[in-house]
């Protein structure tokens, strides 16, 4: 069985580095790819380039996507699945610092299945990525809405 | 007109004089006929009549002039010497057109030609100039005269000065100019005053999204980095090295903690909360669900009487109550179990809550600095840990929703706070 593939989108280096180190630590059963912006993401999701080998990488089962990033950004990437949608669609989590209403709701509204805010405690960034690890052998009871992190939409 | 026909024109003169007609000598007395009695009684009491006209003419502060259709001035009253300048002697005899200036000539003949139609003209605002050469603003009442045959002869003006009153007018009509004049320029003011306003709430918003976003990620950095060290790197620590490590995570927490509390109280600034009636009683439920590990973890008991309904926005009456319970369980003396009580009082306009805790309380001095932002009053941050935003959350928050905050007095064992709640729609 071929291991699943999360992709992390995020141009901040250190996060970058921190989600590397905390995804070895937590060590769950999926691989973790990066991309440096919303640019290079859209690349991967389109086989682009080097990325047309689905070998190496293969189309993600979820994308843990950064908001404000350089050339293109969270939402110019939610956009584009959502004019593009593949055999199989990746499930989207915004992972970002930004807990502005404003942007939960668009994130929402293009499709964004969790807003999450990116833990500050590396700690609670193990934990969170052991629940990610959890949620893609078994969806049903580890929905990544029971994370603290999470935040839901807020119009009714 | 000539002299006599302007005679003529009085029916009195015209009248043929009996009195002079005797005949026959003594024998009889004369006596007049009860004709001639009547007419001499008609003809004195005419010519009271006509000294009475003439002098309530003379003491008319309006000018009286008659003139005839040839715009020659007949007669001319003590007002009109007032206004004029001239005396009748000067005038009568002369054209009008000497109490007319250069631009307003045409005038006459149109006024003459609507009296020989027998029109009035009432009321009719114009210039006319005085001897000494100063244009006045009058106001003219012209009617015709007419002999005993229904003729028309002449006409009889009334000018009335109204320089005063036109110059008054002008006075108003200039500060009413200059008073909506500064109203524009207020409205203006007002307009770019908001504008600017706009632009700041808009720049205090982009603030915000750049403090959430972009100081929170080194934040981060700092803690995932030291966290790292100390699991991955312990055996190069000694122990005073891990403390160290340990308070670099505890401050790069703590900061963020003051990050969010500064990001919820610019929110209560700018953020549209929109108003409705709500159930306090499941608000307190709802935040003491949330609560529950703390409240758990120092057996704390709260009780809480008969909460009404009141007017507000749900997100900042949990805020205000998350809060206030929060200090009412942390700020307690250490052997202490938190005792809360939560109730409600009915005043003369709304409702008063109380929640009152056992804790160590605030010192009456501190009243009055414990809303404002970043005191904090007590200086062992390890024992009471808080960003000093909290309560001037509580405050804004209730503010937002037309309230007020503040502390009982009366309390001196605990703290016991109070706020004063709409229980229907603000007007």
């Amino acid at each position: 069985m071929k291991t699943a593939i999360a992709l992390g989108i995020d141009d901040n280096e250190d996060d970058q580095f921190l989600l590397q180190r905390a995804w070895k630590k937590a060590a769950p059963p999926l691989s973790l790819q990066l991309a440096g912006d919303g640019e290079k993401a859209i690349e991967y999701l389109a086989g682009e380039g080097k990325f047309s080998d689905r070998a190496a990488y293969p189309i993600p089962e979820i994308l843990l996507l950064d908001l404000k990033m350089p050339r293109k950004n969270g939402f110019e990437v939610l956009e584009w699945i959502k004019k593009n949608p593949g055999p199989s669609v990746p499930a989207v989590a915004v992972f970002t610092s930004s807990q502005n209403t404003a942007d939960i709701e668009r994130s929402y509204e293009l499709g964004a299945k969790w807003f999450l805010i990116k833990p500050v405690e590396y700690t609670e960034l193990v934990e969170f990525i052991r629940l990610l690890g959890r949620w893609v052998e078994n969806p049903e009871g580890n929905d990544l809405s029971l994370s603290p992190h999470h935040r839901e939409a807020m119009s009714n | 007109m000539s002299g006599s026909n302007g005679m003529a024109a009085n029916p009195i003169a015209v009248e043929q004089n009996p009195m002079l007609d005797f005949q026959g000598e003594s024998e009889q007395k004369p006596q007049p006929s009860p004709e001639v009695v009547e007419d001499i009684a008609e003809r004195k009491k005419a010519e009271e009549i006509s000294l009475h006209l003439r002098a309530v003419v003379e003491s008319s502060d309006d000018a009286i002039i008659s003139k005839t259709l040839d715009g020659i001035i007949t007669s001319w009253n003590k007002g009109a010497e007032r206004i004029f300048g001239y005396t009748a002697s000067e005038v009568i005899g002369q054209p009008i057109y000497i109490l007319f200036p250069p631009d307003r000539m045409e005038e006459e003949a149109h006024i003459l030609s609507r009296i020989r139609r027998g029109e009035r003209i009432e009321h009719y605002e114009t210039e006319r100039v005085r001897k000494d050469g100063a244009r006045l603003d009058i106001s003219l009442t012209i009617s015709a005269i007419r002999d005993n045959k229904g003729q028309i002869i002449g006409a009889s003006k009334i000018a009335r000065n109204i320089t005063e009153r036109k110059k008054a007018e002008k006075a108003l009509q200039e500060a009413q100019l200059q008073l909506g004049r500064h109203a524009d320029e207020l409205e203006k003011q007002v307009a770019q005053r908001t504008a600017h306003l706009h632009e700041s709430i808009q720049s205090l918003e982009s603030v915000c999204y750049t403090i959430a976003h972009d100081l929170r990620a080194p934040l981060r950095a700092i803690q995932g980095f030291t966290q790292i060290l100390l699991e991955d790197y312990s055996q190069a620590f000694d122990d005073e090295g891990k403390r160290l490590a340990h308070r670099i995570t505890a401050a790069a927490t703590r900061m963020d903690a003051l990050i969010r509390d500064l990001l919820e109280y610019a929110k209560l600034s700018h953020v549209d909360l929109p108003c409705r009636l709500l159930d306090l009683s499941s608000i307190v439920q709802k935040v003491m669900e949330n609560l529950m590990p703390e409240i758990a973890a120092k057996k704390a008991r709260i009780e809480i009487k008969d909460l009404p309904s009141v007017w507000g926005n749900e997100t900042i009456l949990e805020q205000v109550f998350t809060n206030l319970l929060s200090n009412a369980l942390k700020f307690v003396a250490p052997e202490t179990v938190p005792d809360i009580h939560i109730w409600s009082e009915k005043r003369e306009t709304g409702v008063r809550v109380y929640i009152q805790d056992n804790g160590i309380g605030v010192v009456a001095e501190h009243h009055a600095r414990i809303f404002e932002i970043f005191q904090r009053l007590h200086e062992s941050e390890k024992q009471y840990a808080g960003t000093g935003v909290g309560l001037a959350i509580v405050k804004k928050g209730v503010e937002r929703i037309g309230g007020k905050v503040g502390l009982d007095p009366r309390v001196v064992n605990g703290a016991c706070f109070y706020l004063d709640l709409h229980q229907e729609k603000i007007p």
